[in-house]
């Protein structure tokens, strides 16, 4: 089962917040693709129509934006299926040394300068839901064009072949990668082909948060975080 | 002190930072937004110029912290890196503008009684301040936050497909350098470095009120 923890990384304490309780009961309520599905089902229900972006059943060529927002919504779905899977088998953070996430005061002048600083990214349990609380709003963004063209936004499936059950630390941060990685592919593939022009500013505004998502996973992974000054370049 | 990287980026997105009295940085950005009727080429050759504009202020901020000596390992090297993408931004938008072939003063509009301060002086003066690594850092995080909105609305505004495309990609980018900045300033906290679920940047530059001087 797939809520179980990895072996030889921490375990998680259920008595964090209240969020996060509510979706490990959620995820460990079955099999990953059933609590995927009920998180995915909640979600759906709280989509608001957009107002900033003017599209509508009248806009030309509207029907190619639809098919084009419905397959960036299946890409999201699959997305969020990933990150609850993997979520249960991430370790938690490790307790800030002192002051938390925050950078050290800076020193009086005359006084010794702070250490300098290091780059790490342990990829949490936090972290990673943090990144699919941003799958979840991409999910509502979209719906909401789709509804507001007049189409109607499907749900999600209600099984996404994610490939081999995640082994090993390393297994769950590939399989994070692959479907950051399907969404970036996704989006750079269509941002140019959709009408509205804010719909396209939209769209390249959720692709550079994956784009985000995809350096923190990658360094983690030790990767080069960012392999390049455009995002279609060779690694 | 960064106490917390998306509220000072909501407040900047909110205007707080014009309403305090900070400086505004590429004013042109703002009105690409508001589409005045030229010709689609000519918009083009015009939305291009001022991401040029930002991406010279970027490495203008990368160089300059690299300058202070303040940078150390990490820091030093991801600003390295970083500075090398700004400069190949640099030569592709170069060359998308030459490709338009438009006359250097249809792009770059009437002169200016006053002619566009660079680098502007809230840029300057936040160098100026810098006392340690993490200052000069936040600088540059600030800079990288003006590229993101003008490469956002460009990925709106821009007429030619390729360049819609070409802005989407190098928002990206930039939005990358930005998280792996703030990653480093809170020390591997990743929610802090990856806050919001879409990048819109900002068009502000200021003091960052999360630092004390």
């Amino acid at each position: 089962m797939v809520g179980d923890a990895i072996e030889g990384e921490p375990s998680h304490d259920p008595a964090l917040g209240g969020e996060r309780s509510r979706r490990q009961l959620l995820s460990r309520g079955g099999t990953a693709a059933l609590g995927g599905a009920l998180v995915l089902a909640g979600c759906t229900s709280k989509v608001k129509t957009p107002s900033h972006v003017p599209i509508s059943p009248k806009t030309p060529h509207v029907k190619q934006d639809i098919k084009i927002l419905k397959m960036l919504l299946g890409l999201e779905y699959r997305s969020i299926a990933a990150y609850t899977q993997c979520i249960p088998l991430l370790p938690q953070p490790a307790p800030p040394p002192s002051g938390g996430s925050q950078p050290p005061a800076p020193s009086p002048p005359g006084h010794k300068p702070p250490p300098p600083l290091v780059l790490m990214v342990p990829l949490s349990f936090t972290a990673a839901q943090t990144f699919q609380d941003h799958e979840l709003s991409h999910v509502r963004e979209l719906s909401g064009f789709i509804r507001q063209a007049g189409g109607k936004a499907m749900k999600p499936a209600s099984f996404y072949d994610l490939g081999p059950q995640p082994k090993s630390r390393a297994d769950v941060l590939k399989v994070l990668h692959e479907a950051e990685q399907k969404l970036l592919a996704g989006y750079l593939g269509v941002v140019n082909l959709l009408t509205p022009k804010e719909l396209r500013g939209a769209a390249a505004a959720i692709l550079a948060n994956h784009a985000q998502h995809s350096a923190i996973i990658r360094l983690e992974l030790g990767l080069a975080p960012i392999p390049g000054a455009f995002l279609s370049g060779p690694e | 002190m960064i106490s917390d990287g998306s509220t000072r980026r909501q407040l900047l997105l909110g205007g707080v930072g014009a309403a305090a009295g900070l400086s505004v940085i590429g004013p042109d950005v703002a009105r690409a937004a508001s589409g005045d009727k030229a010709e689609p080429k000519v918009e083009d050759g015009k939305t291009l110029e001022r991401l040029l504009y930002n991406e010279r202020l970027l490495i203008y901020g990368y160089e300059h912290a690299l300058g202070t000596e303040f940078l150390k390992h990490d820091a030093r090297e991801l600003a390295l890196r970083q500075l090398a993408h700004e400069e190949a931004h640099v030569a592709r938008l170069k060359a998308h503008l030459s490709a338009l072939n438009l006359p250097t003063t249809t792009v770059q509009g009437p002169k200016r009684k006053q002619p566009l301060l660079f680098p502007p002086q809230a840029v300057t003066d936040l160098f100026n301040a810098a006392q340690h690594e993490h200052d000069a850092l936040q600088v540059v995080v600030q800079i990288e936050s003006v590229a993101e909105s003008g490469y956002f609305v460009a990925a709106a505004n821009f007429h030619d497909p390729q360049l819609v495309r070409l802005a989407a990609e190098i928002l990206a980018c930039e939005a990358q350098h930005w998280t792996m900045l703030v990653d480093l300033l809170h020390r591997g906290d990743a929610t802090q470095a990856v806050p919001h679920p879409t990048v819109r940047g900002s068009m502000h530059i200021g003091t960052p009120h999360t630092t004390p001087h």
